[in-house]
């Protein structure tokens, strides 16, 4: 049970679920359905909390939580998303006042189609890309995370890598 | 010198999988460096880029259930028609013989109907040649004995109750067919 040395639930909170809630829009395509599993992952901490036995690092732990929830989701959601697939994700992304406009302009465009491209993923790569560069893991954290091998987890990050690689240069070309 | 290192080589080394000739090799070769390095850079880029809040989402106008149910509803309907086709593929076909005797039985069923009026069956008696003799002189008015005569009315009244196969019996006795009381009538007047 917590005392006064250890963080209260609402401090976690307020430390992890930006975090939380980004990494489910990451791993999702659906921004309802993020929500609805970010809430999930808060819910699983809360139970968490009440038991004796805590994490060691909160951060680490609400990370694996959000990905496998997540996976669990996409692997229930096939319905869904088949009633979705046909939508096409179109990105819109405001100006910012740091750069010059041209630099904007092809700044924007390039982070569009970074997106488009981290959305085509399929979501064991998005898993295994947010893991190891966005999250810091290393190679066999995110395979004993994910219960895969190291070569699997290797082999999945180069093809999500080609893919963005790939779509950061068709922009090249295209601007 | 050896062969440029492929992408997924460069990426392995990136990823701390690196053999010392391949160490050599990147250390050695200026095109294999650059694209080592660009990749380097591309993917920070990407990495920072998605480190970043994404762009609005948004999603196009999606098509009507209806349009996407098409497939869905083909699939079905294709599903039913092979199954049907299936379960009549495997239902055991009737033999050429049985066919045939199928129609064969058909035909003589017709026939009959067509020979005996109703449906029951009617048994013809064979008769005698002097009945049957007796019979058509009595029926045509001709001069007839008066044997010839009794055996006429004879065969009239056992008519239909009696189908026994005797000489005395009618030429043809039908089952279930009354005499005409007109003809006993006139038969009777001409005895006299």
């Amino acid at each position: 049970m917590p005392d006064k040395e250890t963080p209260s639930f609402e401090g976690l909170y307020k430390a992890h679920h930006l975090k939380v809630q980004r990494l489910c829009r990451m791993l999702l395509r659906d921004t309802a359905e993020a929500e609805e599993t970010g809430q999930e992952v808060f819910l699983k901490m809360f139970k968490q909390y009440q038991t004796a036995s805590w994490p060691n690092d909160w951060s680490a732990w609400l990370t694996r939580v959000t990905v496998n929830a997540c996976h669990d989701r996409r692997k229930s959601a096939w319905w869904k998303w088949w009633r979705s697939s046909n939508g096409e994700v179109q990105f819109a992304e405001y100006p910012s006042s740091a750069r010059t406009p041209e630099q904007e302009a092809l700044g924007r465009e390039q982070r569009v189609h970074i997106w488009r491209a981290f959305r085509e993923l399929s979501g064991r790569q998005r898993e295994v890309f947010v893991l190891r560069y966005l999250e810091g893991w290393s190679t066999e954290e995110v395979a004993k995370s994910l219960a895969i091998s190291e070569g699997s987890v290797k082999n999945h990050l180069f093809r999500a890598v080609h893919s963005l690689r790939e779509a950061l240069k068709k922009n090249g070309e295209g601007s | 010198m050896n062969p440029c290192l492929e992408d997924k080589t460069l990426f392995l080394i990136s990823e701390g999988e690196v053999s010392e000739e391949q160490q050599s090799h990147l250390l050695s070769c200026p095109s294999c460096a650059k694209r080592y390095h660009e990749m380097g850079r591309d993917l920070r880029f990407i990495t920072q880029t998605l480190q970043q809040e994404p762009p609005a989402l948004r999603i196009a106008a999606r098509a009507p259930i209806v349009y996407k149910s098409l497939p869905l509803a083909a699939g079905v309907l294709l599903a039913i028609a092979l199954l049907w086709g299936e379960s009549r593929l495997s239902r055991p076909h009737p033999s050429s013989e049985q066919i045939a005797n199928g129609d064969v039985s058909q035909f003589l069923e017709q026939v009959s109907e067509a020979i005996f009026e109703r449906g029951s069956i009617r048994e013809v008696e064979t008769a005698s040649s002097e009945s049957d003799l007796a019979s058509v002189q009595v029926a045509l008015g001709e001069n007839c004995s008066a044997d010839c005569r009794e055996l006429f009315i004879n065969s009239l009244s056992t008519d239909v109750k009696f189908k026994t196969k005797t000489v005395e019996q009618p030429v043809v006795a039908i089952r279930g067919r009354p005499v005409d009381p007109a003809m006993q009538h006139m038969v009777s007047d001409r005895g006299r």
